[in-house]
């Protein structure tokens, strides 16, 4: 698996992975979970390249799931792509590893400008 | 601190859709009322709420367009009771992420949507018995008159 979206938002999920081909990145193996759980366990299984993970989320938040992972020894590359925009929230997370910070509503230059250091098309 | 500008309203959800929506104040309202969405919001950390009072028409519209349904089937979809999950998802994610520009430095959090305003529970429900607490916006998607956006706060 190349890309693992993280989002409890089907419609969420079928954006980003819009916005992923439109920016040029239609060949790759995109994985999907719906909460932070099925992510922790789809990181452990199927090691993808990079995960792309929502904030605001039922049952663990992604900052939460972004410690759960780092925790474990694992340092895939980790963004977040989210409605949330303070600065504080934005420092929290490169605090805790996060290799970028994407605010809802993206565009598939502001993804492709994330993910370009962490991906190859 | 102020309430939204319609530039940034129209700017956020034109990104959102791809397509041109314009935002702009109205001073005086439409007689006759379209069903509406609420968002109730949460500002952190003064917990002070906000309400995004939005016309079905232009909230489906913009569900369609977020999953390329047609604006008529997905006005069609908003109004069934319950509302069905293949525009509501949309609607409350579009609504998500309006709270990005509700607030100038407050996080705000989107913490329910109905289209029943009786659900909408103290302290935010004093918001929709204060018509000057309301500003007010005719919005249009690409040319087209979609209805009203109200953002209801204490700004």
């Amino acid at each position: 698996m190349d890309i693992l979206l993280v989002d409890d938002s089907k419609t969420m999920r079928q954006l980003v992975k819009r916005a992923l081909r439109q920016a040029g990145y239609e060949n790759l193996q995109i994985g999907e979970a719906g909460n932070g759980a099925e992510a922790l366990s789809m990181v452990q299984a199927e090691q993808p390249k990079l995960v792309l993970s929502d904030w605001n989320m039922p049952e663990m938040l992604g900052i939460d799931l972004l410690k759960r992972v780092r925790g474990q020894n694992c340092q895939v590359p980790f963004g977040f792509i989210t409605s949330e925009s303070s600065e504080d929230i934005r420092e929290t997370a490169m605090k805790e590893g996060a290799s970028f910070f994407i605010t809802k509503p993206f565009t598939p230059e502001n993804i492709d400008a994330a993910l370009a250091p962490h991906m190859s098309k | 601190m102020s309430g939204p500008t319609a530039f940034a309203l129209s700017h956020l959800f034109t990104d959102l859709v791809d397509r041109p929506v314009n935002f702009s104040e109205a001073k005086t309202l439409p007689a006759a009322e379209a069903k509406k969405v609420y968002a109730v919001y949460e500002t952190l950390p003064a917990g002070r709420p906000i309400i995004v009072q939005a016309d079905l028409p232009f909230i489906a519209a913009i569900a369609g367009l977020l999953i390329g349904m047609p604006a008529n089937i997905a006005l069609e979809r908003a109004q069934t009771e319950p509302m069905e999950d293949s525009v509501r998802d949309p609607i409350y994610e579009a609504l998500n992420i309006c709270s990005t520009c509700l607030s100038g430095d407050e996080r705000v959090l989107l913490r329910m949507m109905t289209t029943n305003k009786m659900k909408i529970l103290h302290p935010a429900s004093e918001l929709l018995k204060k018509s000057g607490s309301a500003i007010n916006y005719k919005v249009v998607i690409s040319g087209k008159d979609c209805g009203l956006v109200s953002v209801l706060g204490v700004y």
